[in-house]
């Protein structure tokens, strides 16, 4: 049988916050569509939301890449920035580097990362400081729940 | 002709088939069919915003009338706290009530008392409270409507504190019974409703095996008789027991504003009043995305500026909310609910809803085959891209993407829409062009 591969992507760009969250809404709005899991719909739109955010907060532009098979869902968010220094420090919770505008905005706690791991089933990172950085998440649907 | 929806009724020789409606409509539930306006009653959320757009007036709600109360030995009704704003004039509450009893009514017992119990029960329900957060009013059921279908994650939020006419309701029929040595079901209760999603939610509970009203009758519908009713009032028995506090419920952040007063609101988190359906919409997309955090406590109306902007209300939103809201602020009278018997009653359980809201997600899914909805997604994306994208509405359907997702769902032709069926004719008339340029080789290459 010939695989079902969905494919999307969608521009996001640096700097621009009232447009941020628009591409998480939209992959959220397919899922809804294609019947997922409540759950499992509030997984992916807080991690790709996450995602977003880190664009919009620290880089110039990117692109995010859904890509929805029946067993698992993958979202690869590519962007040209300045890229993360240590990524283990990132990913431990509070640290920011966050510009302190950003923060006036409430944004920039340094949750992301580790907000994206709490809620994805496979997570990888890969950044090359001066150029960009790339987030490859990875989340299985949870066994589906049963509606009266 | 009349074709019903539920409690909605299109009258379909009235309806012209414009595209008001389905404009309107922000769940995307009316389609132009054959002429008329058709609700897709699984997307509906029975706001009755479609009644105030139609210019011809040919969308309404109906489930009980005056005529009803011929059935029962002894009638109540629980007026919503919305009618008092429907009339002008000081001191015009109680004149009110007492009208309705010359309509009919052998007893009147107002929503707003309710509210007043509501509000102490949502106080205590915070106070306890350890559930994720924001917890969302459950005021209004076009709301909870919305979220059961929307945002099937925050149903589990909801407040679970009844409506403040179901709260009177229950009270009524048992004090009532016992005061006049009547059967329970002898007794009518109506509740007088500014709207469809309240009657719904009398009609069709979801939050108990059965409401404890019997009726719902639209404010509009006896807006007249009631007018004409205040002016035989001779005698104004005194009926009015609510306060400020619980009439201040018929507007937006009505709700909110009791809950501040008594400071039982956190302050280290903030609350948010929300209305109009695309404003909270919006709002509860952005929670959802973890885009805004930190909400304790969601008051969000359907109808703008809330309960008096209802679809079966009569006097303009707008100024209803400043009558309102007047007696809001000049009302200094104490409330007459005794908290310590509330909180007693809340603590045995009396307010919350007898069974729980389902979350009822697949409204907007394709298909409920993945692997079709996966199919279905993509023809529904092709098609979309391959329309023109002026939202027009002449196809029948709200826009072009919904337009192509009832082509995949098999309720429309892509040829619906008049620009794709005229690049069809276009496509034809150039092949009969082509056609009747040909000619058999036995024929000169000049003349016929």
């Amino acid at each position: 049988m010939e695989e079902k591969v969905l494919e999307w992507d969608y521009e996001i760009n640096g700097k621009d916050f009232r447009n941020a969250g628009k591409v998480s809404s939209k992959v959220k709005e397919i899922l809804k569509e294609l019947g997922f899991d409540p759950d499992f719909v509030r997984r992916v739109a807080i991690a790709s939301y996450e995602a977003e955010m880190n664009v919009v907060c620290h880089a110039e532009r990117g692109v995010l890449h859904l890509t929805i098979s029946p067993e698992e869902l993958r979202i690869v968010v590519k962007d040209k920035g300045p890229g993360i220094q240590d990524i283990e420090l990132a990913m431990q919770e509070g640290y920011s580097t966050a510009s302190p505008e950003i923060r006036e905005m409430g944004f920039g706690a340094g949750m992301g990362l580790p907000n994206i791991k709490k809620n994805v089933d496979k997570l990888n990172i890969a950044s090359t400081v001066g150029e960009g950085t790339v987030v490859d998440m990875l989340i299985k649907p949870s066994s589906i729940r049963e509606f009266g | 002709m009349k074709r019903s929806y539920g409690i909605i009724t299109i009258d379909e020789d009235r309806c012209q088939g414009c595209v008001n409606c389905i404009m309107s409509c922000r769940t995307e539930a009316i389609r132009i069919y054959e002429g008329k306006a058709r609700i897709l009653t699984n997307r509906c959320i029975i706001c009755g915003k479609c009644f105030r757009d139609c210019p011809e007036n040919a969308i309404t709600a109906k489930t009980h009338g005056l005529e009803d109360l011929k059935n029962y030995k002894y009638t109540v009704v629980i007026p919503s706290s919305s009618l008092y704003a429907q009339f002008p004039g000081e001191g015009v509450a109680n004149k009110v009530l007492c009208a309705l009893k010359v309509l009919g009514f052998d007893d009147v017992y107002e929503e707003a008392v309710g509210a007043e119990i509501a509000s102490i029960a949502t106080q205590e329900y915070l106070k306890g409270y350890r559930g994720p957060y924001p917890v969302i009013s459950s005021l209004c059921p076009a709301i909870i409507r919305l979220i059961q279908i929307r945002f099937p994650n925050f149903v589990d939020q909801i407040n679970p504190i009844e409506l403040p006419a179901e709260i009177v309701a229950k009270e009524l029929r048992k004090v009532k019974a016992q005061q006049l040595s009547l059967k329970e079901e002898e007794i009518g209760i109506f509740y007088l409703v500014p709207c469809p999603a309240k009657m719904v939610a009398v009609a069709k509970t979801e939050t108990k095996e059965k409401s404890y009203i019997n009726g719902a009758i639209s404010i509009s519908d006896i807006y007249g008789q009631l007018l004409a009713a205040m002016r035989e009032v001779r005698e104004e028995e005194n009926l009015q027991k609510a306060t400020g506090t619980g009439i201040g419920w018929a507007v937006k952040g009505g709700e909110i504003r009791e809950l501040e007063r008594q400071r039982c609101l956190r302050s280290d988190m903030e609350n948010i009043v929300v209305d109009g359906i695309k404003n909270v919409i919006n709002v509860l997309d952005e929670i959802e995305n973890g885009k805004l955090r930190n909400i304790e406590f969601i008051e969000a109306r359907a109808c703008p500026e809330g309960c008096v902007g209802g679809a079966l209300t009569v006097v303009d939103r707008y100024v209803a909310r400043g009558r309102i809201r007047k007696l809001m602020m000049e009302d200094e009278r104490k409330s007459m609910i005794e908290r310590e018997e509330v909180v007693k009653r809340f603590k045995q359980g009396d307010y919350f809803f007898e069974k729980g809201l389902k979350p009822k997600p697949f409204a907007s899914r394709l298909d409920p085959d993945p692997v079709k909805a996966v199919e279905k997604m993509k023809l529904r994306d092709e098609i979309h891209s391959s329309l023109p994208g002026l939202d027009c509405g002449a196809c029948g359907a709200p826009n072009c993407r919904a337009l192509a997702d009832d082509v995949v769902q098999g309720r429309a032709e892509i040829t619906d829409c008049i620009f794709k069926w005229r690049e069809r004719v276009k496509d034809l008339a150039e092949e009969v062009m082509e056609w009747a340029q040909k000619k058999p080789h036995s024929l000169p290459k000049r003349g016929r």
